[in-house]
Formats: structure tokens, C-alpha cells, sequence
């Protein structure tokens, strides 16, 4: 009875478990619906800071519809998702991370955000933010991170360009940090390279400071304003800081690595006010160059004589501080007898926070076709000085030069022996001008339509396999004959170190001895010829190898006739004497004729 | 009876040139036809010539192209024929045919230069610079056509098998670093033989040829256009569907052109 029960409260058991996993597993697979929550850190905080907006999507994921949020600056930070399990219920849960930096201060209000995923819609509830103008006090130092911005010149000219900087200042250490800059409406902009970084003291407190530079350029007169410059970074939670700094430096002091706790903060710059002034109406003469800045001129001629049909080269430089690069080429009046070849301009501009400086270099290739003065110039060029707020005409004088006749049949500018240092006809050498611009010109023989002889790749694998093919080949069939070859060289080795062991054995006396080394030593020799190895053979297998071999009949009797000599003499008990010593002899003549001299 | 034992492998070498030789005449034969030229081509060539000459462009472009569509194919009727769609104004064009002619003539003075020059006129600024890292290793594959990358391998592969031969019958040092150094420059010459095979096959690259193309996200005319792109620019062509091509001009603007905007350098 005792076990009956115990075998019922065993299988009530196994039934609790069981049931407990299928309403676990039913639990997790029943499909619930998506709802949607939206959270953020904090409801009241200052213009300068940011606050973090969570959506949690909970049961489902879909996107989210940000583009409604119209009061603030909105930047995604990242996206996290965690499953819970709580009364065999298990829940999913998506979390979406914005940074929301305020555009205004006032009560600003998140609208209600659309998720839709399929053809499903959720709507967030709307969330509400108090924005102060003046910085609220807040734990951790809201003075940690301050952004400040400023323009060189507030109230530029169309055209001149003015620096926009910014400056990071952190009292703490930051990770992450991703800068938004303005868009710069009504401005072209010029990054400038890289970033300056030093410290500073502010209010007895240290700061390190991150400093970038754009340059400016007003398009059209007009009260511009540059927006604020968002960066969104992460900082040291100083409430949360769970242990001391890593002895590893700096990689091991990233966040990721050491397991520091961090928040995240948006600091965003002051909008900025920029007055782009027209500039005033210009009346003069001679054509605006557009330039706006401060400019100088200078015209330069490589030499004051030449000859005609050769040519000299005429330099205009424009240098100063301000649009440098757009330069157009400067007018002047081309006079007659001289041709004029323009070449590209080249350009030397550097870009530092005080603007573009540098210079802008026209050359000319003169050719004079006739003799004379030819006089070019004088060059001008109308600018706009942008510190004196009026237009000025930069002028250099005329440059005059002097045409000789050319070098009748003087071709050569090797000088004659005896001629003077003046009469030389060596040239200085000169820079080779463009004089114009096209393509070089089509191929006119018939030999371009001749094909090019491409191989064809079924024929270049062909080509490709050959070689390799033909290395193995030629390698087989090597190595099966060597391991002939070396059957043949061993046996006739063998045959004659036998028949020197019977010539010794026959001086010695011992018949029997030298008449069995004799029949080993054609047995060898036999085999030699076969180019196999062995021992022993019967009259019939002497026959038949030496057969095989190509042994010719008269020889392959030879051989047997003397193997049946020394069995007779070994078996027969024949007297040996005289007979051995011819039939030594003979055996001799066979071994060479039939081994061949390499054999001997 | 003779136990000489001769082995043949110092015959081999001689024997492998020999076929080799074979081959080659035979190869280069097969692989591109006959070279006879018929008088109707000359004639269409000549007046090519000089229509070109004459200013009349278009009627260069067609007679070369007739050529083309012959069967006919040179570096230097593909320059001629690039030079042509140039000076008739046809940027795109003229670089795709620059950019064929510069594969089977990559250090052609005048081709680079009228290349340069082309390619000086697109207005499309590339985004991202072309590292030339790969160019500077695999130099040889950008300096020689690719009809000498095919014998030149031939050549150094044949050298490698033949010292390898000659190897077995006498030894030294002098004829193993040869076979290392031939086995080398075989491999790479070789492998650059087959990408270069592989390439003619399956590249991809192609070059805008409309003026200005409107590069869509889908294939109807109602799609939204994405960006636009002008004659000459290079692209990479994905794959057509519905007279479209999908192309790559970067990683992050791609879209859908109509497909007679867009050719792909290695033909259709």
C-alpha cells in the first residue's frame, strides 16, 4: 500500500512539472500586443542642457515617428533590448535612446510619438519639460561641460570671410563625444584641418578645452543667424562610480572596458547673430573682380629683350588675405606685334583662423612677331577692401619690351670657338608654357585594325597544363626504366664478381666450389640480360627470359650449352682439370658479350 | 643488347619549347580569328580617318563604330573612337572607349593623356579617392596588357617546368634559384592571367554615358531620384531589370539609371 502511494505522489509530481513547463512554454509563446511608453530623465532642466528620451516598446518592435518633436534637437543615441521573465510570464522589452536638447526655454512638450509596426499604430503619451533661460544646479556639476561660440566678425561684407569657432570646455572626462555643427545657412563653409586642444582656467576651475574653427562666407546680405552646435557625449557618473581608476591607462579607461558608469549629457553653443552687409554700389571704370578682402598686384616680365618668334613669359600676381582662389584672370590692354598665350593659373592659398591667405599666379606666354618696343600694361584690378569698407583699384605700371630681330640660320647656340661672352648664343632656360588645349590626335594607319592577339583561355589552360603534364609524364616513364636499368647493372655485377670468385676457387683447387660460383654467374648473368633479379632457373626459363629479353638463339644456346657444362662437371663427377679452365674462359666471353661493356 | 640507361628528361625541355612554340603560333590564331583585313573595312576606316580630319565627327564615330561592330578590336581603334565621341562632345563615351582601349594598351602615352584630359571635363567629384595601394602592388597588372600578362606567363611557366626537368639530370644551386624564381614570377603572372580573364568576363565597372542621369531609387519614372549623376562618371552596375540598372557610385548612393545611360567597360 506504502508503495502504491509513494508511486502516486511520484507521478503527481511529475504532472506538477509537467503542467508547470507547458503553461511556462504557453505563457512564452502567447502573442501579446505592442504598447509603448515614453520616458525621460528628467521634466525640468535648463537651456543649456539635454535630456534623455527612453521609448520602451514592450511585446513587439516597430518605428518610431520622431520628426513630430519640433521644440527640441533630436539625437539617437542608441537602442538596447532585455527579456524579462516574471510568473512564467516572459516579456521583451526594447528600449530606443534619443537625446533631446531644448530649442527654447518655456514649457515644451513632447507630443505624442506614433510606433507602428505593420499595420499595427501605438501612440506614446505626450511628456512635458520645464526649460529655464538661467542654468539649473544640478548634482554632478551642470558646469562640467560648457560649450561656447564665437564669430570673428559680426557684421561682415558680402563675400569676406569671417571665422566661427567653438570651444569645448570639460571639467570632466568625456567619452563618445559627437558634435553637431550648425548648418551655417547662407554661408559657404570651409572646414579648417584638424583641432586645437589645450587647458584653461575658468571661475579657479581647470577646463580642457576642444577648439574647432570653420570659415565663413556670407552669400547674400541679410541678418543671418547661425544656429546652436549640439555634442552629445557621455560623462563619468561621479554618484554611481563603483571603483578607482584603471591602472591601464587610457584604452582600459573607456567606458566599454572598465565598466565605468556613465550618463549621457548634450551641451549645445548660443545661436549667433550675423549681420551680412551688402556691398556698396560700385561705380568705377573697370570691371569688379569679386574680390573681398586685402589684395595687392604685381605684374613681372622674365626678361626686357627678346627675339622675334621667341617667347618670354609675362607673371600677374594677385596676394593677399580674403577669396584668393576666385581670382579671375586680370584685363590689360594686348597690344599689337606680340601673340598671346595664356597658361593655367596656379595657386598657393594656406587657410588659418584669420581666413584664406595666399596668392593666385597668371602667366603668359608673349611671342612677338615683329620688332620694336612693345609695351604691355599697364595691369589693374578692382577689389573690395573689406577693413575700409570701400572699393580700391590695385594698378601696377606697364612693363615695356624690347624685340629684336631673329637669329638668321643661327640655329645652334653652340658658340663659335673664339666668339666673346657677349656674342654667346646660349639661351637661359625657360619655363614651357601651355598655349592651348585639346587631345592628341587619331591613329591613321591601317595597322589599327589589326586585332590584339589575345590568347584565348581554353588554349592558355592548354598552355598552362602542358608543361606540368608533360614534366610527370616524362618522370613516369624515367622511373620505370631506372628500376630496369638498375635489375640489369646489378645481376651483371653480380655475374662478374661471381666468375672472379671461380677463377680463384679453380687456382685453389676446389672444383666443386668454382663450378657452382660458374653456374651462379651465368644464372646472373641470365637474369641481367632479362634485367631481373633471381637465383635459380631451369634450362626452360633460361630460355624462355633470354627470349623475352630479345636475346638472339645462337647466344641463348650458348648460355644454356654452358650452364649444362658446369652441371655435368658439378653433378657428373668428371674429371674438371683441362675442361674448367676452358669453360671458365668461355663463360668469361658471354658475360661480356651479354652485359655489355658499361656492365663490365 | 645495350644496358645504356639514358633518361629523358634532358630532351624534355626541348621538347616542351618546341610545343610551346606550337601553341603560340597556333593559340593567339584561334583565339582572335584571321588578321586579313578586307578592302570594304579599309575603306570604312580611311573614311573614318577622314572625317575625323574634315571636323565631321559624327561621321568618325560611325565609321569606327562599324569597325567595331565588324568584329574588330584594337587599342588603337578603341582610342581613335574615344577620340572621336570627345570631339563630338560625347564625355561618356569617350572615356568608356579611352577606358577599353586602356586595357589592352595601359601605358600608351597618348591614351593617358587624352584620358586625363577626358576626365578632366566630368563634373562628378568622387567622394572617396581611389587608394592607389592596390595599383602600387599589383603594378605589373595595371603597366602591361593583358595580352602580354598571357605570354609572359606562358613564358616564365614553360622556364620553371624546363629547369625543374633539367634539375633531375644535373644539380646546382644556380639551376634551383632559377626554378625558384621562374616557379615565382609564373605563379603571380599566371594567377594575374586568370583575374584578368575573370575580369573581362565579370567586371562589373561601367561608365555614366547620358549627360545627365537621374539616379532613382526604383525603376518607375515615378520613383524619387536619389541624386544625379553626369557623362563620364565611373559606377559600378549591379544588375538590370525593367531596362534599369541598378548602380553604385558609392557606398551610400546607389540607385536605379535607365540601362542605355550606363555601359559596362568590359562590353555588353
Amino acid at each position: 500500500m506504502s508503495v502504491m502511494i509513494s508511486e502516486t505522489r511520484r507521478s503527481m509530481k511529475f504532472v506538477c512539472l509537467l503542467s508547470v513547463l507547458v503553461f511556462s512554454l504557453a505563457g512564452a509563446c502567447e502573442a501579446e500586443a505592442l504598447s509603448v511608453r515614453a520616458l525621460v530623465d528628467r521634466n525640468r532642466i535648463s537651456e543649456q542642457e539635454s535630456i534623455e528620451l527612453r521609448i520602451v516598446m514592450t511585446d513587439g518592435e516597430g518605428e518610431v515617428d520622431v520628426s513630430v518633436i519640433k521644440d527640441f534637437n533630436v539625437a539617437f543615441r542608441g537602442r538596447s533590448s532585455s527579456v524579462r521573465i516574471v510568473n512564467t510570464q516572459m516579456t521583451r522589452e526594447i528600449h530606443l535612446l534619443y537625446a533631446l536638447t531644448p530649442l527654447r526655454s518655456g514649457s515644451l512638450v513632447i507630443p505624442s510619438l506614433e510606433v507602428r509596426s505593420g499595420n499595427e499604430v501605438v501612440r506614446t503619451e505626450s511628456v512635458t519639460v520645464e526649460v529655464n533661460r538661467q542654468a539649473a544646479a544640478r548634482t554632478g556639476g551642470g558646469g562640467d561641460l560648457l560649450m561656447l561660440a564665437s564669430v570673428s566678425e559680426a557684421r561682415p561684407w558680402v563675400g569676406q570671410e569671417i571665422a566661427y569657432t567653438f570651444r569645448l570646455l570639460a571639467g570632466v572626462k568625456v567619452y563618445s563625444a559627437r558634435y553637431q555643427r550648425p548648418s551655417f545657412e547662407g554661408f559657404t563653409v570651409k572646414d579648417l584641418d584638424g583641432q586645437k586642444e589645450y587647458s584653461t582656467v575658468l571661475n579657479g576651475r581647470q577646463y580642457s578645452v576642444t577648439e574647432v574653427t570653420y570659415l565663413l562666407t556670407p552669400i547674400r546680405a541679410n541678418s543671418l543667424m547661425i544656429e546652436p552646435g549640439v555634442l552629445t557625449c557621455e560623462v563619468a557618473d561621479v554618484s554611481r562610480q563603483a571603483r578607482p581608476r584603471s591602472p591601464f591607462g587610457s584604452l582600459f579607461d573607456d567606458p566599454f572596458f572598465s565598466g565605468r558608469r556613465t550618463v549621457a549629457r548634450s551641451v549645445r553653443s548660443e545661436s549667433i547673430p550675423v549681420t551680412a552687409k551688402a556691398l556698396p554700389e560700385y561705380k568705377g571704370k573697370r570691371p569688379f573682380s569679386g574680390l573681398v578682402g586685402s589684395f595687392s598686384l604685381a605684374a613681372s616680365l622674365e626678361g626686357k629683350e627678346v627675339r622675334v618668334g621667341d617667347s618670354v613669359t609675362l607673371t600677374l600676381t594677385v596676394e593677399g588675405r580674403g577669396n584668393v582662389p576666385d581670382a579671375p584672370e586680370p584685363e590689360f590692354r594686348r597690344p599689337d606685334g606680340v601673340k598671346i598665350y595664356p597658361d593655367n593659373p596656379e595657386e598657393s592659398v594656406t587657410h588659418d583662423t584669420t581666413g584664406t591667405n595666399g596668392r593666385k599666379l597668371f602667366r603668359f606666354a608673349i611671342i612677338p612677331v615683329e620688332e620694336g618696343l612693345v609695351t604691355l600694361g599697364p595691369f589693374a584690378y578692382t577689389v573690395f577692401d573689406s577693413k575700409a569698407g570701400e572699393y580700391r583699384e590695385l594698378e601696377t605700371g606697364a612693363v615695356t619690351l624690347r624685340v629684336q630681330p631673329p637669329l638668321g640660320g643661327m640655329a645652334t647656340a653652340v658658340p663659335s670657338p673664339g666668339q666673346s661672352a657677349g656674342e654667346s648664343r646660349f639661351r637661359p632656360k625657360r619655363r614651357v608654357l601651355r598655349t592651348g588645349q585639346d587631345i592628341l590626335s587619331i591613329h591613321r594607319d591601317l595597322d589599327v585594325l589589326k586585332r590584339s592577339p589575345q590568347i584565348a583561355l581554353p588554349f592558355f589552360t592548354v598552355g598552362i597544363l602542358f608543361p606540368p603534364l608533360m614534366y610527370f609524364t616524362f618522370l613516369g616513364f624515367s622511373r620505370a626504366r631506372q628500376k630496369t636499368v638498375s635489375a640489369r647493372v646489378q645481376m651483371a655485377a653480380r655475374a662478374r664478381s661471381l666468375l672472379n670468385d671461380a677463377r680463384a676457387a679453380e687456382k685453389s683447387g676446389s672444383v666443386q666450389d668454382a663450378t657452382s660460383l660458374l653456374h651462379r654467374a651465368l644464372v646472373s648473368t641470365v637474369f641481367a640480360a632479362a634485367g631481373r633479379t633471381g637465383e635459380s632457373l631451369t634450362y626452360d626459363e633460361t630460355r624462355a627470359l633470354l627470349k623475352d629479353a630479345g636475346i638472339s638463339g645462337e647466344e641463348t644456346g650458348q648460355l644454356v650449352s654452358l650452364l649444362m657444362k658446369t652441371d655435368e662437371i658439378r653433378y657428373g663427377g668428371a674429371s674438371a682439370g683441362a675442361d674448367l679452365a676452358g669453360l671458365l674462359e668461355e663463360t668469361s666471353k658471354v658475360i661480356r658479350s651479354t652485359t655489355g661493356r658499361r656492365a663490365r | 643488347m645495350n644496358l645504356r640507361s639514358g633518361f629523358p628528361l634532358a630532351s624534355f625541355a626541348w621538347f616542351t619549347v618546341a610545343l610551346a612554340g606550337l601553341l603560340f603560333a597556333w593559340g593567339p590564331g584561334h583565339a582572335s580569328g584571321s588578321d586579313t583585313i578586307k578592302r570594304p573595312d579599309t575603306d570604312t576606316f580611311l573614311a573614318g580617318v577622314r572625317a575625323y580630319e574634315a571636323g565631321d565627327y559624327a561621321g568618325a564615330v560611325e565609321a569606327f563604330s562599324d569597325l567595331v561592330a565588324r568584329g574588330y578590336g584594337s587599342g588603337p581603334l578603341y582610342f581613335n573612337l574615344g577620340n572621336s565621341h570627345l570631339k563630338e562632345g560625347h564625355l561618356g563615351h569617350a572615356i568608356l572607349w579611352y577606358e577599353r582601349s586602356l586595357k589592352l594598351m595601359p601605358g600608351n602615352a597618348d591614351l593617358l593623356y587624352n584620358l586625363d584630359y577626358a576626365r578632366a571635363l566630368t563634373r562628378d567629384e568622387v567622394d572617396e579617392p581611389e587608394v592607389p595601394l592596390g595599383r602600387i602592388i599589383f603594378f605589373w597588372k595595371y603597366r602591361m596588357s593583358r595580352p602580354s600578362v598571357q605570354v609572359v606567363s606562358l613564358l616564365f611557366w614553360l622556364a620553371f617546368w624546363a629547369l625543374l626537368g633539367v634539375k633531375r639530370i644535373h644539380r646546382g644551386s644556380l639551376l634551383r634559384a632559377g626554378a625558384v624564381l621562374t616557379g615565382f614570377l609564373g605563379v603571380l603572372f599566371v594567377s594575374t592571367a586568370f583575374y584578368n580573364y575573370y575580369e573581362e568576363r565579370y567586371s562589373r565597372d561601367a561608365v555614366i554615358v547620358g549627360e545627365e542621369v537621374g539616379v532613382r531609387a526604383g525603376t518607375d519614372e515615378g520613383a524619387t531620384e536619389l541624386f544625379r549623376l553626369h557623362a563620364g562618371t565611373f559606377v559600378e552596375a549591379r544588375r538590370s531589370e525593367a531596362g534599369h540598372t541598378l548602380v553604385s557610385f558609392t557606398k551610400d548612393r546607389v540607385g536605379w539609371v535607365p540601362e542605355h545611360d550606363v555601359e559596362l567597360i568590359r562590353g555588353p
